[in-house]
């Protein structure tokens, strides 16, 4: 029997046994979820070690993924040494290559002082290029040392052609379309202790690959009586050779 | 007075971790409380997702869990709320004034209106429901929470937010009217 007070008004049992007889009550479906989850929520989180050792995995292989595909080993420009940026200069990357007539003019400048400088050039590490081989070195641009200084001093010089009174013939101008690296003039240079320049061995024409084929073209032009032509060819001969006749006993054609 | 409650006790357990003791409150309030509830909103489809929404409420805030009042008491709480948040949602809560001097009149032409033969056809418990059914929502909810519950008028105002002579006078009225509705078969 409950108490009447102020809190107890009246009985609940009665109440109650009424209410209950109704036979309401949730569906064991409703009593296993709920359950459950008070069970989930009590677990201890520490058994799902799993779940952040395979987080810190995954991470560190999606790093590594990343390094392979966009860092090239390391190789960003960002994150390139000060000295690979400072060779890597920007100006030789996107520079076009000087032109072909200016380049000329630069090795036709250049050739008579081969010999004196020969001392004063800077040991080359690349390969000579073959002749043939020239105009596509100089396409395919940057290479790190002198080749591009030599260039930008090719590109930067004056526009002075050492046979400024002559006539242009045919062979200037297939000259004019010749492309050749500073390399080849130092080598040229080294070599020739005889003082030889590399002028002659950087004609385009065959018959200027060597000082005797330029020396028969220049006779068989004397001999088809194209003398004017003979003329300017044998003074190129001299210039590029000077002292090639006197040294093989050959006559002036 | 919550610290030496059994329930109370259990759910500290709980809140420790103890899974077990989980099972033993569930065990005991489950009916009770899915009775309130399901009378409480009167929809048998709501019905489960209000009961699975409490419960979940009681393990959510587990730790946050003080025994200074009855564990009952925080359970029928928490169960109060989450009827109003459903009849919020569904917009169904009754407009009816708890606390109308015209509520027992009312309730008494409606007991009244109803067709004789079936009241007596009906078992007690059943005409007791239909009785509940019709009663306004705070007095529904007075009632359920004082018989289901077992909580005191004073906690009656403490679980829903009024001072407990306003949760008096609720329950006084919702058990007129349901003596009237059930006549001689009625509790003393």
């Amino acid at each position: 029997m409950e108490e009447k007070d102020i809190n107890a008004p009246f009985p609940r049992e009665p109440w109650k046994r009424l209410l209950e007889d109704a036979g309401d009550a949730p569906p064991e479906t409703t009593d296993a979820r709920i359950r459950a989850s008070a069970r989930k929520a009590v677990t201890p989180h520490a058994a799902r070690w799993w779940v952040h050792a395979g987080l810190a995995a995954s991470f560190v292989v999606a790093v590594v993924i990343a390094q392979a595909l966009f860092g090239g080993g390391g190789k960003h420009p960002a994150g390139e040494s000060k000295v690979d940026v400072e060779l890597f200069d920007g100006r030789d990357a996107i520079s076009p290559p000087p032109p072909p007539e200016a380049a000329a003019a630069s090795l036709r400048k250049e050739a008579p002082r081969a010999a004196g400088q020969a001392a004063t050039v800077e040991p080359e590490e690349y390969e000579e290029p073959a002749v043939g081989e020239a105009a596509e070195t100089e396409v395919t641009g940057s290479r790190i040392g002198g080749p591009e200084r030599e260039r930008r001093a090719a590109s930067e010089a004056p526009e002075e052609s050492y046979f400024t009174n002559d006539p242009p013939s045919e062979e200037s101008k297939e000259l004019s379309n010749v492309v050749v690296t500073g390399s080849r003039a130092d080598a040229a240079a080294e070599e020739s202790a005889d003082s030889q320049t590399l002028a002659g061995a950087v004609a385009p024409a065959p018959w200027r690959t060597t000082p005797e084929d330029w020396y028969a073209r220049i006779v068989a032009l004397r001999k088809a009586g194209k003398n004017a032509e003979a003329d300017a060819e044998l003074k190129r001969f001299e210039t590029a050779w000077p002292d090639w006749m006197k040294q093989h006993g050959k006559p002036r054609p | 007075m919550g610290v030496g409650d059994a329930n109370a006790q259990l759910m500290l357990r709980y809140a420790a971790g103890e899974a077990r003791a989980f099972d033993e409150l569930y065990a005991a309030h489950r009916s009770g409380l899915w009775r309130f509830i399901r009378r409480s909103v009167r929809d048998a489809a709501a019905t489960d997702d209000v009961f699975q929404e409490c419960w979940s409420r009681v393990i959510a805030n587990r730790e946050r869990y003080r025994p200074e009042a009855r564990f009952a008491t925080w359970l029928y709480r928490i169960a109060y709320n989450c009827c109003m948040d459903h009849w919020r949602k569904s917009g169904r809560r009754d407009r009816h004034e708890s606390v109308d001097d015209d509520a027992i009149a009312a309730a008494a032409d409606e007991s009244s209106a109803e067709p004789l033969d079936a009241v007596l056809a009906g078992e007690a418990s059943e005409r007791l429901a239909a009785a509940l059914e019709r009663l306004p929502q705070e007095q529904r909810s007075a009632f359920l929470l004082y018989v289901e519950g077992g909580l005191s008028v004073a906690e009656i105002g403490e679980a829903t937010g009024e001072n407990a002579e306003t949760a008096k006078s609720r329950l006084r009225y919702a058990v007129a009217r349901l003596k009237q509705a059930l006549g001689n078969e009625a509790p003393d």
